[in-house]
């Protein structure tokens, strides 16, 4: 097997304290190789994003790990924050990209800001990267010369795209990054992931309720129900012997085609 | 397409003709948001509207339910006629007859659609007792009704909830019951699942699918989706850039698409798509409101473009198999299937 590129162990997260408190994962495990699409899957409230955001270390967490190249960044015992240098290398694009960017900053400089933070680029230098970034996922200089709010749902998905990007990641954390575009983007956004995993080598942990897509685009799944990996394996074969029940039901909850297809 | 025998039976509730929708502008001439819609509905059809976001699904719904002018738009043009009435340019209080009452309607945010502070009561109460005069405990027993016949569950327990106590099916059923409390004739709903889990989804689609059935209800769904048209429609109109595009049997427009977007929508759809193989997306994106090309709306983004494609005005549509196309090469799409 593959040294894991980003492993998660034993992740417990809590919300609240004493006879409030909620447990929105539970002692959940995963990992992901270099290069590889992974996928969770799980309905509203499972625990999905928050699982995602232990991993780029914006959640606290109660119990467990997170190892980045086999070194330990995170941990209960010792209550330390993934360090500033390693953070570039688990980037994340958010649910909705209209609210993950700022409505008063035109897109090529919410990517050129990055390149500045993150690569030391002078501003003249940001920008060129920026554009030129830009450019290599379709989005054109006069549009990236745009603020968000005149940009396309798929569009400005794909800005947030370039600013993960931009620092190099080696992880890329996409969390449900089709559900508030239309379908013909969905096509076009899900081919760009396709094509930065081949061309830059690029991990992706894909989050989605989307069973249909999460069978195009990735190569393992993990199943959660309630904060708990309910199942896990080879895409495929869950989706053609599912063993959860829960699983067995997401499937046959699916309009159109799916289902239909792993079950023949 | 001989499993759905039955269509063509029954007369036409309602004919869309035309509709031209606009909102005025500050200044120059009026914007159009839906230049051509053309549809007919009838007593026993469900039909599905699909189209990408700004495609005028939602205004086309609005229009049906006289509300456009609350968001600013007007029907500029086009004649719709519900039963022998044409509804363009009649007063509000002709509409308050026919909303609700002949034609209900579930709206987009309708997850949003509950006053959080008023509970079910009150609220499905107002939708019964605004037309019938019932005494408060016979419309409280009718409203246990509603809520049984959209598969609540606790119905009694519902009803004094309020809306921050339900989840987001429960929600959605409540004001399915809101929709159907007049036994319209006409149920549209607008995008019903949009925020719904896949689970939650399937049980509000078979709901829909039920009521349409049982209350003989006329059906308008729409949706981005068309997997999910596919499961609930008998019949489906593709709207385009303010304009309808391709209307047929759901069976046959999937099956042999008269219309090249409808066929890039359909060949990007990723539940059909082979793994290992690159998505066929439709290249470049839906023209904005306002900035639509001259002749037909979609030839930028079309493979089969020729040079008069390109001029005049959006094609009307015209009937190819048993479905009609606003595609001026239809033949052509017809001949290489």
């Amino acid at each position: 097997m593959n040294r894991a590129l980003l492993e998660g162990r034993d992740i417990t997260v809590q919300f609240g304290q004493g006879s409030n408190a909620f447990e929105a994962v539970k002692s959940a495990s995963m990992y992901i190789n270099s290069g590889e699409i992974v996928g969770i899957v799980g309905e509203s409230g499972s625990g999905k994003t928050t699982l995602a955001r232990v991993l780029v270390g914006l959640q606290p967490i109660r119990v467990g790990a997170v190892s980045l190249e086999e070194t330990l960044v995170l941990s209960s015992n010792s209550k330390k924050e993934i360090p500033k240098n390693e953070r570039w290398k688990i980037q994340m694009v958010f649910q909705d990209p209209y609210s993950s960017l700022n409505p008063r900053i035109q897109a090529w400089k919410t990517v050129a800001e990055v390149f500045q933070v993150w690569k030391k680029l002078s501003p003249k230098q940001g920008k060129k990267a920026a554009f030129d970034l830009l450019q290599s996922i379709g989005i054109t200089a006069s549009q990236a010369k745009r603020y968000p709010r005149s940009l396309s749902g798929g569009q400005r998905q794909r800005v947030s795209i370039a600013r993960a990007l931009a620092p190099g990641p080696k992880v890329l954390i996409a969390d449900e990054p089709t559900s508030s575009i239309d379908q013909s983007a969905q096509a076009q956004l899900i081919n760009l992931l396709n094509r930065l995993q081949s061309e830059r080598d690029l991990a992706i942990l894909f989050i989605s309720h989307d069973l249909a897509l999460v069978r195009y685009i990735t190569s393992r799944v993990y199943v959660m129900k309630q904060g708990c990996i309910v199942e896990e394996g080879n895409t495929k074969t869950v989706l053609h012997r599912p063993k959860h029940p829960y699983t067995k039901l997401l499937l046959e909850s699916l309009p159109g085609k799916v289902h239909q297809q792993s079950s023949s | 397409m001989k499993s759905k025998a039955s269509l063509g039976q029954t007369a036409n509730i309602l004919e869309v003709e035309g509709v031209c929708i606009s909102v005025p502008q500050v200044k120059g001439p009026m914007l159009n948001l839906i230049e051509t819609a053309d549809f007919q509905l009838r007593s026993d059809q469900s039909l599905g509207i699909v189209g990408e976001s700004g495609s005028g699904k939602t205004m086309l719904c609005r229009s049906l339910i006289g509300t456009l002018s609350r968001h600013g738009a007007v029907v500029s043009g086009g004649k719709i006629v519900f039963k022998g009435q044409d509804l363009t340019g009649v007063d509000e209080s002709t509409w308050r007859q026919i909303r609700g009452r002949c034609i209900g309607y579930v709206p987009q945010s309708s997850l949003a659609g509950l006053n959080p502070v008023l509970t079910v009561r009150t609220q499905l109460l107002e939708a019964i007792r605004v037309v019938r005069k019932l005494a408060p405990k016979e419309a409280e027993e009718e409203a246990i009704q509603l809520l049984e016949q959209v598969h609540i569950d606790r119905p009694v327990a519902v009803l004094d909830a309020r809306s921050d106590q339900l989840s987001g099916g429960m929600r959605q059923r409540v004001m399915i019951a809101t929709a159907i409390a007049q036994k319209p004739d006409i149920l549209i709903a607008d995008e019903p699942t949009t925020a719904l889990d896949v689970t939650i989804q399937s049980e509000i689609l078979a709901l829909i699918n039920s009521l349409h059935k049982e209350l003989g209800m006329a059906l308008i769904f729409v949706s981005h989706d068309l997997a999910v048209v596919e499961e609930v429609c008998d019949s489906v109109m593709v709207m385009y850039s303010g304009a309808s595009v391709e209307i047929g049997p759901i069976d046959a427009v999937v099956e042999n698409p008269c219309h090249p977007y409808t066929k890039a929508l359909l060949a990007s759809r990723v539940d059909l798509a082979t793994v290992g193989k690159e998505l066929e997306a439709v290249p470049g994106d839906p023209a904005s409101v306002g900035a639509w090309p001259t002749g037909c709306r979609f030839w930028p983004r079309c493979s089969l473009v020729d040079e008069l494609c390109k001029q005049g005005v959006q094609p009307s549509l015209k009937a190819v198999n048993s479905q009609q196309t606003a595609c001026l090469r239809a033949d052509f799409l017809e001949r290489n299937a």
